[in-house]
């Protein structure tokens, strides 16, 4: 039996930088990167062969010790089964945690109108936790909050959140879910997601999947379904089942805005795939090693190489060879003439993406086919290896070979301060970013970003054209990020923006025995600076 | 799976002596063939000093401090005596962090890592002092050990912190399948000893499951950092250890405990002449 | 334990929530020009407060060290176990090193607050060698946003702004009005109240938003003549400890003035208060009812004579302080008829008689019964309860209730967040011309626009 990597025995995932040797620190040339992950000996690891263990798969991490606002896991999974149709998710913490549930709730009514599902809210709960429940344990509300859960939406499934406090606290979720199951009818599944559990927020996506892998879907499907190919996808429009539906498929969305009944049948259906090995590498392993659902091993749909390298790879496994064929063809002819327009169009342009690592390969992709040059990538995360560490998964290798090299590749986790200096060194006419908190300081430098609110839109062949066509109207926005630039300051100190390395504080912690003067208006210290231009 | 594996939790207060005597009953253990793996949850990191030779020098918290990635069994697990299998969760320094919180950790991380392989037949949890907040608990949860054994001795405090254990483990029993298995008692040579830690299990509804005599080749065996089995193999207190892990492992008596009240526990004590002494504590 | 027992209590679950919580005042920092909070707490926190606040709350933005630039702890399991102190000092270092601030505010989250990390010592000692650095324990299971905010700024008053021994200044008034971000017409208010308060002949001292001169404004508050409150509840914990740090008298209003009339006997309210020459405030009023009814008599025509959809009934839920002056407005000044109104900011057991008590004195003959409750799904379960009797009813909430207001045929007005239909430059609903603004508002949905 091939060696299994992920265990639905347990109820907990086991951390991304554990499992995979993600890190969240890196600066450099991607060839060296590619170079230092050693996937193929990981990939070796992951599929059971003997691999040698030491330096060879060890990556030097730099760490920073300025950090800046950023995402966590619980939110992850909050953005994942908090969006599901018809299940419940419980966030067992005080309030402040459910903050960002409204901003779900909008993604869900997005996504909802993109696949044509009619409009709902979202089905959260908090226990809404206060400081007694921190000295005394808070078992009796989640308790409470479950039963609510179900009076108020009757729900096909309800999820147990944890969160930082919960965790230190100990509350047990793994007990009281199970417990309460046979009262309340319906699986309840607990998601150890804490937000200081990983030091990448990604971990978040395998939490979810892995409490929808243990408790929904189908361990012992009755029949199977071989014109359905699962997606695991985020809000993404539905782009996939024009590109799959030349092979007969139909797409199964998972996780975000899919039914109960949809999930469930994920082990009915004949393969999976996914538009990020970043998001899907975990859901499609994991039903690949426990339910016998293969797992596209190819590269991701991006740029056209990507595209037809990836539809073959599914036409294979359900027998359509010849239509894919016919397909690819019939697209690179279609897309031919538009394309070489908006090569021309970006002649001499160049680009930034900042987003997700396997999700910034496939944009990079896309930039590349459409002429636009890219000294310069800011990773959130790298993961070495993904989790089913397939031949044809390495994404960054990928890339760099169909591609080029990218001379400043920096893995960073939306450490916003580094911004300065990233855009100081590589040239560019604007920035692709996916996450919050971002794109505002890239503005102020005077860079128009494109958000990639829709994930989906750079996907396949008819995603290079889309993207080249809202890229046309973002470098246009560069008048407004100029006069941002001219009259706006950000709040970092004249020091800082003076520097040219990004890890400056990392590669000198000296700098930081060397404190400035303090300027303090109160003690009448220093020169009053900040307010002044007020 | 052709034997089950016994997962077993050790509490009792602060310096009763629950790392040595389970470190002799372990020893116990593996002298008769079985497997077993220990758990040391004291940020002390001393739970497996005696079976090792020495202090546990890799602790699994450790790791995490150091932001290790991609960590395996063989970086936190030590073999010691006879085979027995030692990990060490470790923790932070007095007054800082959260132990608690360590214990949920590492043995999350030990869970993940896959130490409970199944050639084993017993895990054992070293938990230092009381339940005092979830972390602690951590060991009896669902899934985990399901026998608890509470090391005291006819000292006020040591009764007293046992008699709390089992609130803590009365709690966990309504819902789950936690267990008590017994109390330990390991002497401090007070008066009537026996009779009252008999009459204590009696009204805890569970059983004196070995009363471990004082004797001072323990604590020369200490000293050399080994157990008393490995150190003076034939000696009488080695028995009385061999004897401790052949009622545990034949141990059939399950029950969940009834804590008494304080002044019920007082009664106890006085009806054994343990108040009417000038007690210290 | 069996279901009967357990659902006969009051719940403590919140769905939809209306609220973020205390380590949220990172807001009220960012709310200062020049101040830069420094999160001591976990990844994720901020994001999600700041997602709630400024997002999802007609799309504010942020401005200065908000949002992604906030220096952010991001605690690690390690910090947790082995404490954080260490990772929160080298935090400190080199936000004072990279970032260019007036004063920096460390807000610790739930975990500091759990592990017992001793922040306040470690921040001390910054301050000992000069910077201006204050810390404050805004855990989210101590309180709400609102909380934190009360937190914050006790916390600048006490270890920033520090001891006084001058004079005070008459007529000076510090102003202490909505919440930053969370009302999420705070910066337009701000300059409408102070431009009112300017009119009746006093200095205002404005401690946020967009005429706020940064922390040199602080450091004035104790020369203030009073300090004036303007809302149901928040910030009289603050008046409060200012009476009792400087001696400094505080006069509290509940509600936020909205229109002409309203507006008037608030000015005369504080000057009175004042005591200072009423010549100017009252040419003042002169002045601003001129140009005020000169709008709404223009206004009552299309009032008068529209007859498609105009809505004559409405529900309203927001916090205390909007719920109380919208109300007002609409049912004194406008003649709607108010159908539900419920409080979602949980204010102090305390404040709760008298926010009642103004709600039924809200207008003569007119007498509403206020609710208070956190939990959205006992909001939309009442307000979907409302049986409105007439034509197109006004429903003033949250993008929560988007759906409830389809399904009813309600024009939904978003006043409080979350509001994601909504986006919020600069504007204002109160006082002279944001009566204007909020009529224009309205009205304007109900003649098909947005």
């Amino acid at each position: 039996m091939a060696k299994t990597n992920i265990n639905l025995n347990m109820t907990s995932v086991e951390n991304r930088e554990y499992r995979l040797g993600t890190i969240i620190g890196w600066d450099g040339k991607a060839s060296d990167l590619i170079k230092e992950s050693a996937y193929d000996e990981r990939s070796a690891k992951k599929h059971g062969g003997c691999a040698s263990k030491g330096s060879g798969c060890k990556l030097c991490e730099l760490s920073s010790p300025l950090n800046q606002e950023t995402m966590c896991s619980n939110a992850i999974v909050q953005c994942q089964v908090g969006n599901l149709t018809d299940c419940a998710l419980i966030d067992h913490s005080p309030i402040g945690c459910s903050g960002e549930n409204s901003k779900f709730n909008l993604s869900m009514h997005n996504g909802l109108r993109r696949r044509g599902k009619p409009l709902q809210n979202t089905l959260n709960i908090s226990t809404n936790l206060k400081e007694k429940d921190m000295v005394f344990g808070a078992s009796e509300k989640l308790r409470q909050t479950i039963l609510d859960a179900k009076e108020r939406f009757n729900p096909k499934a309800i999820f147990i959140g944890m969160a930082c406090a919960t965790a230190i606290i100990g509350e047990d979720i793994d007990s009281i879910a199970e417990e309460m199951e046979p009262e309340v009818g319906v699986p309840i599944i607990p998601l150890h997601c804490e937000g200081f559990r990983s030091k990448h927020w990604s971990t978040g996506f395998d939490v979810a999947f892995h409490g929808v892998l243990r408790q929904i879907v189908e361990r012992r499907p009755t029949k199977k379904q071989n014109d359905l190919i699962n997606i695991v996808a985020l809000w993404g429009s539905d782009y996939f089942s024009e590109m799959l539906a030349p092979l007969g498929l139909r797409v199964n969305y998972l996780l975000d805005t899919a039914s109960f009944e949809e999930i469930r049948q994920a082990s009915e259906a004949v393969a999976t795939a996914t538009f990020c090995d970043t998001l899907g590498g975990y859901m499609a392993t994991a039903l690949e090693e426990s339910f016998g659902v293969p797992q596209i091993d190819a590269p991701q749909p991006y740029g056209i190489k990507g595209t037809d390298a990836w539809l073959r790879a599914i036409a294979k496994v359900v027998g359509k060879e010849k239509e894919a064929e016919e397909y690819i063809e019939s697209e690179h002819k279609r897309i031919a003439p538009k394309l070489a327009e908006l090569r021309e169009f970006f002649k001499g342009k160049n680009g930034i993406v900042m987003t997700g690592s396997a999700y910034a390969h496939g944009l990079i992709s896309v930039l590349s086919e459409l002429g636009i040059g890219h000294d310069a990538a800011l990773v959130f995360h790298h993961d070495p290896v993904y989790d089913g560490g397939g031949e044809h998964q390495d994404t960054l290798k990928e890339l760099v070979e169909t591609y080029g090299d990218i001379p400043h590749y920096t893995v960073s986790k939306t450490r916003a301060f580094q911004l300065p200096q990233l855009l100081k060194r590589a040239k560019t006419d604007f920035l692709l970013i996916r996450h919050p908190g971002l794109a505002s300081v890239a503005g102020h430098l005077g860079f128009p970003t494109l958000t990639m609110g829709d994930e989906h839109i750079p996907v396949g062949y008819q995603g290079i054209l889309r993207i080249g066509e809202m890229l046309k109207g973002v470098i246009s926005r560069t008048k407004f990020n100029q006069v941002l630039k001219r009259n706006v300051k950000l709040p970092y100190s004249d020091w800082w923006l003076s520097q040219d390395d990004p890890f400056y504080l990392t590669h000198h912690p000296e700098a930081l025995e060397d404190l400035p003067e303090p300027r303090n208006l109160k003690l009448g210290i220093g020169q009053k600076k900040v307010s002044e231009s007020a | 799976m052709s034997k089950k594996l016994r997962q077993i939790a050790i509490y009792g207060k602060g310096g009763i002596g629950k790392s040595t005597t389970t470190q002799n009953l372990t020893a116990g253990l593996v002298e008769q063939g079985k497997h077993v793996l220990v758990v040391g949850c004291d940020p002390k990191a001393d739970s497996t000093r005696l079976l090792l030779g020495g202090l546990h020098q890799k602790t699994v918290l450790d790791t995490i401090r150091d932001n290790k990635t991609e960590i395996q069994l063989s970086d936190l697990e030590k073999v010691g005596f006879k085979g027995v299998r030692c990990v060490e969760s470790g923790g932070p320094e007095p007054g800082v962090g959260c132990a608690g919180r360590g214990i949920i950790t590492s043995i999350s991380m030990l869970e993940q890592l896959g130490a409970y392989t199944e050639d084993l037949d017993y895990v054992f949890y070293d938990v230092l002092g009381d339940v005092v907040c979830g972390g602690f608990a951590m060991p009896i949860r669902e899934g985990k050990a399901k026998e608890i054994y509470i090391v005291a001795s006819g000292e006020m405090m040591a009764l007293y912190a046992a008699n709390n254990i089992c609130k803590g483990i009365a709690k966990y029993a309504q819902h789950g399948e936690v267990r008590l298995g017994g109390i330990i008692c390991n002497s401090r040579n007070v008066d009537n000893e026996l009779d009252l830690l008999r009459a204590f299990t009696k009204e805890l509804n569970t059983q004196l499951i070995q009363f471990v005599p004082r004797n001072n080749i323990v604590q020369q065996a200490e000293i050399r950092k080994k157990t008393v089995i490995e150190f003076e193999p034939k000696s009488s207190q080695a028995n009385v250890y061999r004897e401790l892990a052949k009622n545990i492992d034949e141990n059939e008596l399950f029950t969940i405990p009834t804590p008494m009240t304080q002044d019920r526990l007082e009664q106890i004590l006085i009806d054994y002449g343990m108040m009417e002494k000038d007690y210290q504590i | 334990m069996s279901e009967s027992t357990i659902k006969r209590k009051k719940s403590n679950s919140i769905s939809d929530p209306r609220y973020a919580c205390a380590v949220g005042a990172s807001h009220t920092v960012v709310g200062i020009k020049g101040a830069v909070p420094i999160a001591n707490c976990s990844p994720g926190c901020q994001l999600k407060q700041t997602a709630f606040l400024t997002f999802e709350n007609g799309f504010q933005g942020s401005i200065y060290a908000g949002a992604g630039n906030m220096p952010s702890a991001n605690s690690t399991e390690n910090d947790i176990v082995f404490g954080g102190i260490k990772t929160l000092d080298q935090l400190i270092k080199s936000t004072l090193k990279v970032f260019d601030g007036d004063l920096y505010v460390v807000l610790t989250g739930c975990v500091g607050g759990l592990i017992g990390d001793d922040v306040s010592t470690l921040v001390r000692n910054y301050r000992d060698l000069g910077y201006p650095i204050v810390s404050v324990d805004t855990a989210g299971f101590k309180g709400n946003n609102l909380f934190g905010h009360e937190e914050v700024v006790n916390a600048i008053v006490d270890q920033f702004v520090g001891d006084y021994k001058g004079e005070r200044k008459k007529g000076l008034v510090n102003l202490w009005f909505e919440t930053p971000y969370y009302n999420q017409n705070w910066r337009g208010d701000y300059q409408e109240i102070a431009r009112i308060l300017r009119g009746a002949g006093f200095e205002v001292n404005v401690l946020f938003g967009p005429e706020n001169n940064g922390v040199v404004d602080w450091l004035r508050i104790p020369e203030a003549q009073f300090n004036l409150v303007i809302s149901p509840w928040v910030g009289v914990r603050n008046a409060e400890h200012l009476e009792q740090k400087y001696g400094q008298p505080f006069l509290h209003i509940p509600e936020i003035p909205i229109g002409a009339e309203a507006t008037a006997a608030f000015i005369r309210k504080v000057v009175e208060f004042a005591g200072i020459d009423k010549e100017q405030s009252e040419k003042f009023i002169k002045e601003e009812n001129q140009i005020y009814y000169y709008y709404l008599e223009h206004f009552s025509e299309f009032f008068a004579e529209y007859w498609f959809g105009m809505p004559s009934e409405f529900a309203i839920t927001a916090d205390s302080a909007y719920t109380l002056a919208y109300t007002k407005f609409l049912v004194d000044q406008i003649g709607l008829i108010p159908r539900k109104a419920i409080i979602s900011d949980d204010p102090p057991q305390k404040f709760r008689k008298g926010i009642e008590d103004a709600f039924h004195n809200i207008s003569e003959g007119v007498d509403v019964e206020v609710e208070f409750e956190e939990d959205g799904y006992l909001i939309e379960k009442s307000i979907k309860e409302v049986k409105f009797s007439s034509g197109k009813p006004l429903i003033l909430a949250s993008s929560w209730e988007i759906n409830i207001a389809n399904e009813k045929n309600a024009l939904l007005f978003e006043i409080t967040p979350p509001s994601s239909e909504t986006l919020i430059i600069n504007r204002s609903f109160v006082g002279y011309k944001g009566a204007l603004n909020l009529l224009e508002k309205i009205y304007s949905a109900s003649v098909g626009g947005k």
